[in-house]
Order: C-alpha cells, then structure tokens, then sequence
C-alpha cells in the first residue's frame, strides 16, 4: 500500500479504543502502544511528516501479532493489522530490514540454500538441543542461542525432509480426484508426521496426491516483516510451481500458508496484472485440508476406526473466524471420529500468542499471551489439543511443558489419520487418555 | 518538565513505571475527540503506575515542581478531557484493574479505578447483579473514567447515573495525601455525615485529585427484559409518544431514537435490519423487570404509540427482543459508513435538552447539517434528551474539517437555547469549556474556589472545564 493510501485508511480509526477490549499484547501490557488504536495514532504522525522516531516507530509495529482479532471487532471497519503491515513496509522501504532479518531472508529467498540449510539442521541439532524425556514432542537447548529464550521448547527438525521421503506422485487406483499438497515450511522439516498424515488421509479417500518438490515457503514472514519485494519473489515462485500442475485442488495444512495463497499474495502483487490472473486459477481451488475433507470431498466416515479421547480445538488466527473460515469444519472431521468427544475452551479463536516470528523477538510477552491459552486448555479437561498450524502446535506445547501441563498438541488431520489406521489396524491403536 | 525531572520521577516510580520515549507518548496524545486529533497534545511522559501505593510520591514530586499531572482511563473520552494540553506527567491508570472486593449481600463492590465497565459487569451477572450504568464503550471504559465524567448511558431514565452508584472513593490529592471519601471503614448505602466529597469528584475530570478505588452501589438484574419499536412520520410525534408514555405510568429502562439519518446508516451497515426507510425517526422501548410485567409494559406502550405511529411492533421473546434492539446497537458503528472514505468525528456529540424540546433539537440538527453540508446521523438516548450527533466528513479536507467545528458551535449552542446543557455524559474537557461560563455563571467562580483549595498549584489536569 502506498503511503497516500495507507494514511486515507488510518484516518478512518475514530479512536473509540474497542481495540483494547479484544487485543491480546494490549491485555498484557497495558499501554497505549501495545493497542492498535496507539500504533495507528503514531503512524499517522510518521505520515503526517511529524517527528517520529523510526526505531521506536519500528519497535511499535512489531509489538503486533497480527492475529486480526482488532480488525475483525473494529466498529469503523478498520483493518489494523493490515495497516501495522503497511507501516512495516514502508519502514522497510526506507531503511531495510534489520541485519538479522535480512540475513535469514536472503537463505530463505533461496529455495535451494534454504533447503539445504534445513536439511543439515537435523544433523547438526543434536549438539545444540536435547530432547525431552516424556510425551511432549520437543527439545530445549543445550546452551544460550540468539532469538532462543533459555527455558524455551522448541521442536527438533526431522531426520529427513517430507518432500524427500516421498515421489513427487503419489498415485493411488481409480483417483476421485488430484490434488497438489502445498506443505510449508513446518510439516516439510519440523512436523513431517502433519505431512504424513495429510497424505495418508488424502490416499484413504483414493485421492492422488501431487508433492511438487520446487515448491517454497509461502513467504509469510517475509512479507509480514516489511520485505514485500521478497513477499513478491517468493509468491510468484510459488505461482509458476503450482500454475504448471493439472489438479483440481491444491491443499494447504497451515491457516498461514492457506492465507497466502487466498488473500496474501493477491495484496502483494496488485499492480502484476499478469501473476495476479494465473494466481486467481490457484486461488479459487485452494483449500486448507478440514475444508477440503468436508465441503469439496467429503471423507468416507465408515473407515474412521475408533480413537478415544477428550479433545480440545485451537482456532489458530490465519485459519478460523479471521482467517480462512475454517472452524466448523475442524469440528465436523473430528466429531466423525468414533470415540471422540469435544469440550470447547471458552475463547478456542484467541491467539495463543505465537505471532510468527513474534515469540521470538518477544518471547516473555508471548508467553504470558499463551499462559492464558493454557488456562484456558487446562479448565476443558480435555487430555489432547488439536490446531491446523504448526506455528501454534509448537508454541502451545511449548506453554504447556512450561506451565507442567499433561495435554499433548497435534495437528488435526494426524487425529483423522490415526482414526484411519486404527479401522485399518495397521497402526497400534492409540488410547489417548483425558 | 524537563530531563532532571524525568530522571527524578524514574528514581521514585521505577524504570518500568515512567516512559519518555516519543513514539510511546505519541501515543498518548489524544482521546476520541476530533479537537484531539487535529491538535495532537504531546505529554511530557507517561506513568503507568501498578498499584494505587505507587501515585502518592509521584504526585508530591509534581506538586513540587509545578508539573501538570492528568489523569488518563482508557483514553474513550470525547471531551479531550485526559490530554496533555500543556505537556506535563499523563497517568494511564489501565493497569489498576483490580476488583477488590465484590459484597452482593450489602449491594456493593470495591474496585480500582482502571478496571473495564464490562469486565466488573460480567463478573456481577454470574452472581446475578449489575453496576447499572451502562455507556456504549462498555467494553473499553474505565470505572475511573465514568466516575471522572459522569458517564451513564441508555439506562439512565430509570437507573440514573454513575453519581447515583458511587458510595466512597479513594482519593490521591495533588500534594499526594490519601483520603476516603464516604467514611473510611463504611459500607452503608447512604450516610448524612459531613460535607458529601464522594459526589464532588464525581464529574470533576480528574482536576480535584487521582481516584484509585471506588466503593459502588450494585444492583440485582433484572429477570428479563422486553421491547417496543415504533416508526414515527414526524420527529415532534416521536416526541409526543415518549411523553404519553410516561403519563401512562409506564418507565421503560431505556427509550432510544434515531432519526432518518441514522435509520439509513444502520440499514446500509447491516441490511438483514428491516427500518422503514420513509419515518423520520423510530423509538426503541425497553422495558424490564419481572416476566408479567415486562409484557404488560411493552405491551401498552405499542398501545400508548398506536395512534400516533406510523407502525408498531413489541415482543419479550428473548431471540426477538436482541434482533430488534440490533438495530440500535449497530448504529454508532454503523455512522461513519454513509460516506465512503469519510470519518465520522466527535463534536457537538452530546447534548441534552428537556423532553419537550426533544423534536425541536432533533429538527435544528438537521438543520445545521444543511447550513454546512454536513451529512450528520443522529442517535441517542431520548428518554432524558440526550442525543449523540455523529458528522460524517472527509479529514483530508480542510474546508470540511473548519465547517464541521462551525456545526459543532452551532449544535451547542442550539442545546443551550432550547434549556438544555452541552453535555449529558462525555464531560467538558477542553471542547466544551467555552460555555461553562454561560451554563454556570457565578457558579462556575465557586467551582475555582474549591479548585484552588484542593489543587493549589494548579497541577491537576490544568486547562480544563473553564477552571
């Protein structure tokens, strides 16, 4: 958005503060500036020409977990998360991207380094991390590490990549359908069991899947950073890979990832007349997988084996209310499920304050966010938690070990594929006590 | 203020009390209010204190060195009463948000200052009780706030206003001594004893001293609640009805209008909301209390309204009763969306006249809006002729931005011809200090006299309310 733009939109905030009602940094911090209502008064002065400081400009607008909670209540329809976005790339613009930032970005941007990188991870993380004894499918690391608060959990990367431990088709007798299989970046090296499960329940509803191995990250953090440029690079990547396949849909299984390919990458490459028309043939069949499962293709229910347990459902942003839609969905694929029962928390759509990259740079902050989630978690009684991001999985399980809590996190559809495998019996049938 | 000052207070609050940072005090530099927004009134620094223990060093400090101190809620205000207007220490009391204390038996709670409207209603309706009161930024205001302006909202025909709930306050004074108001270990629900300090800084606007806690008078709730809608062909006739049902002995808990203007914005915000597009206004009655009653008071006021409505409507089904009041409660959002682009500001936004002068107000407005060619949508609450004027205009536009401050003027002014008072519930502050002359007149030099007792140096929230 540009600049003149940009303050039109800031100036349609009538400064009603209802934004501190709902907004979750605000709830903690408790200052003007941790609210949406704060960071749209300081950004219209930085447009106005005032004064303002761009460092403590920039340490604003990153206090923001662009969880959209502030715009989908906003009485005068203002979308501040897109606006804290905007803020960002203009600052981004002017003065580039933190050196930080601008290092893991140009790996990121570079699909082979990034993969490489990623790949070697999972050699080298033994020296760094250990893994935890328990059920809790994490690790903490061995000694202090930059962006990695000490006491944090964080998962380990897989032994070997999703996309590598798969053909690029999977095929399967008398397709009903095609499908491309968008991973993202976590279910391809962090939780490849998300991955396989994806495809094992996809190939259960004799659907074929199609894995493109030049596909790349969806670009969400670099483009929430400001970097729209490498936003752009990277959806256009993403674009081409996918405009090639001839499928009928293509699945995501992260609200982040989803959100790029639905209403992202159509923000960033406005002025692209030409990507923005091969975009809109992708768009309109992407689909994150619960969606999919229930409204496209429905699953085949009588195959859902029994799998007992008191489960509990995260809403991350980027999927449900404020994202793509998805929470009815999530409910109706588990409810299916033999042996399951649902205690709802009483807000399951309230970020867990994972933000992206934002539990990195404020890890205290984001971490009394979620002890709230966690509270929340706790009062269900529910024994599992199940989420359609990764981002969210990693952040809850972290919350839950550091307030000496029993619930495991999964994704969704690893739920669905134990309940196949369990009517299969080709997999020990999990009893998931509450 | 200067640096050594800055320096002095961090010594005696704490690094993570007191902020200078620019961007962070920019963000302190309005309210709501559009005098705010075109004026940004840049504090010195910002003390977000955590305790009520915390104030008292800092307000001597203060009072020492002349520094202005000013008292900032949830910053909801319309009046531009919890701005800087002359730099100085802005006190953002969100962080006192405690409830301390909740006695249903004796009908009351203590609370700290900074705790939000709604979150001490929600925690009374699980015991089945209220804190009556009720303003549209429930969900954002402060108690601290409503005490300091009076604030009230569609309630107050029947259950009045914040003054009538608050038995006794915690008082920080601007030389940082500690009083209690309404006796120091009472928990009565009235008293005759002594001079009555409780209601003086009730409507003070934060210019007698910093009120940390607040013993209020709470309420059972209602067991249900009903509701009538009529359309009216002309603004005088909404007028008359709301007369004729109070001669029919019927006190409905709110009774709520919006004129043509409003019933066109809250249909375009939501068009499932069925308004008959061609009344000039239409009335929302609530009525509550026990089930019998509560169907034999809505149902006579759709009687009472018959013969001079164009059309009338009541339920106490619960599902109807919040689809019909659904309308009313979209249309302070619903305001600024008349006009793409544009922004609806707050001026001229709260006056409130007598009931009889309630359609002669609601005509002027109008008017006015035409003078300037200003789209203005009006709501509000008309059982005690409280009306929220919302203009609808363009801030990139300067011409606009000068004509609306005239209709602001005018809004005013109009208010004060017709017996009425420049503002119901939103307070003074700065944007309607010009006519505490007129509506006070020697009274407004009594006012100074206590002022200049309670805050001699003049430190608390200076420049505000004519003082």
């Amino acid at each position: 958005m540009k600049a003149d733009a940009v303050r039109r939109v800031v100036n349609q905030c009538v400064r009603c503060g209802q934004c501190r009602s709902v907004c979750p940094v605000f709830q903690e911090i408790r200052t003007e500036a941790g609210v949406a209502r704060g960071k749209l008064a300081l950004l219209r002065s930085f447009l106005e020409g005032k004064d303002v400081p761009e460092a403590e400009l920039q340490g604003v607008l990153n206090k923001c977990l662009l969880c959209k909670t502030c715009g989908s209540q906003c009485p005068s329809g203002v979308a501040a998360d897109e606006l804290v976005l905007a803020g960002r790339e203009l600052l981004a613009e002017k003065n580039g991207l933190s050196p930080i930032k601008k290092a893991i970005f140009t790996v990121l941007k570079n699909r082979s380094a990034f993969d490489f990188c990623l790949s070697m991870a999972s050699l080298g993380q033994r020296f760094g991390v250990k893994r935890l004894k328990g059920k809790h499918l994490g690790a903490i690391a061995r000694f202090p590490m930059p962006g990695l608060a000490r006491r944090r959990i964080i998962p380990m990367f897989a032994d070997k990549p999703l996309r590598k431990q798969y053909p690029e088709v999977i095929k399967v007798k008398q397709p009903k359908a095609r499908v491309a299989f968008f991973t993202g970046c976590m279910a391809n090296y962090i939780y490849t069991g998300a991955g396989q499960a994806t495809i094992d329940v996809l190939l259960a509803n004799q659907i074929e899947v199609v894995l493109p191995k030049m596909q790349h990250c969806c670009g969400y953090p670099v483009f929430t950073s400001g970097d729209a440029e490498g936003g752009r690079l990277l959806a256009r990547h993403n674009i081409d890979v996918f405009s090639e396949l001839q499928v009928d849909a293509v699945i995501t299984v992260c609200g982040s990832c989803g959100s790029a390919w639905r209403h992202e990458y159509q923000r960033l490459l406005t002025d692209d007349a030409q990507y923005l028309k091969k975009l809109e043939g992708i768009s309109c069949k992407t689909y994150d997988i619960a969606e999919y499962l229930t409204e496209v293709m429905p699953l085949d229910k009588t195959a859902l084996g029994e799998v007992k347990a008191q489960i509990t459902i995260h809403d991350p942003c980027h999927l449900g209310e404020r994202g793509m839609g998805v929470t009815k969905q999530v409910r109706q694929l588990v409810s299916a499920i033999p042996g399951i029962t649902i205690t709802e928390m009483k807000q399951p759509g309230r970020c867990c304050g994972s933000g992206g990259s934002f539990n990195m740079a404020h890890y205290d902050l984001s971490r009394e966010i979620n002890d709230c989630k966690i509270a929340d978690i706790a009062k269900t009684g529910a024994g599992l938690v199940i989420t359609g991001c990764s981002s969210c999985r990693m952040h809850l399980t972290d919350g839950l070990v550091q307030n000496r809590k029993d619930q495991i996190v999964m994704h969704t559809v690893e739920l669905l594929a134990q309940a196949y495998a369990a009517k299969q019996g080709r997999e020990k049938h999990q009893h998931i006590s509450s | 203020m200067n640096k050594h000052d800055i320096e002095q207070l961090i010594t005696i609050a704490g690094q993570d009390k007191i902020c200078s940072d620019q961007a962070e005090l920019m963000c302190y530099a309005y309210d709501s209010s559009l005098d705010s927004q075109l004026n940004k009134y840049m504090p010195d620094a910002v003390f977000t204190p955590r305790s009520a223990e915390d104030l008292p060093a800092v307000l001597a400090y203060c009072n020492e060195h002349n520094i202005p101190v000013i008292a900032r809620g949830a910053g909801t205000g319309q009046c531009g009463g919890s701005v800087a207007t002359g730099g100085g220490l802005v006190v953002d009391m969100s962080a006192l948000n405690k409830i301390v204390e909740v006695d249903t038996d004796n009908l009351q709670v203590i609370v700290e200052t900074g705790v939000v409207h709604a979150d001490l209603n929600q925690q009374l309706s699980t015991l089945g009780f209220s804190f009556p009161p009720d303003p549209g930024s429930t969900k954002m205001a402060t108690i601290g706030g409503m005490i300091s302006y009076n604030a009230s909202g569609m309630r107050a025909m029947k259950y009045g206003t914040t003054r009538e709930y608050v038995l006794g306050l915690e008082v920080v004074l601007a030389d940082g001594r500690v009083i209690t108001t309404g006796g120091m270990n009472c928990r009565s629900l009235k008293t005759a004893s002594g001079y009555e300090l409780t209601k003086l800084f009730v409507g003070s606007e934060g210019t007698l001293g910093l009120i940390t806690k607040a013993r209020l008078k709470i309420m059972p709730l209602p067991e249900t609640k009903g509701i009538a809608v009529a359309a009216f062909a002309k603004l005088g006739d909404a007028g008359k009805a709301v007369v004729e049902v109070f001669r029919n002995k019927i006190v409905p808990s709110a009774i709520e209008i919006l004129d043509k203007s409003a019933i066109k914005a809250a249909t375009m915000y939501k068009p499932s909301i069925k308004l008959p597009q061609d009344a000039a206004a239409v009335l929302f009655f609530e009525v509550d209390g026990p089930p019998p009653g509560v169907t034999y008071q809505a149902q006579k006021i759709a009687e009472v309204c018959q013969p001079i409505a164009q059309e009338v409507s009541w339920t106490d089904e619960p599902a109807q009763v919040k689809t019909l009041w659904e309308a009313r409660s979209v249309v302070g959002a619903a305001s600024g969306r008349v006009r793409p682009g544009a922004t609806r500001v707050y001026i001229g936004e709260d006056i409130c006249v007598p009931i009889t002068n309630v359609g002669a107000a609601l005509e002027g407005i109008q008017e006015i809006g035409e003078k300037y060619n200003t789209i203005i949508v009006t709501y509000g609450h008309v059982a005690d002729g409280n009306f929220h004027s919302a203009p609808v205009i363009d801030l990139e536009n300067p011409d606009e931005i000068e004509r609306v401050k005239k209709v602001g003027d005018e809004i005013h002014e109009m208010a004060l011809r017709l017996n009425g008072t420049v503002t119901g519930e939103h307070g003074v502050g700065i944007v309607r200090a010009q006519y505490m002359e007129r509506e006070h007149g020697l009274a407004l030099d009594v006012m100074r006299t206590i002022k200049q007792a309670l805050d001699p140096n003049n430190i608390l929230n200076p420049g505000k309310m004519g003082l």
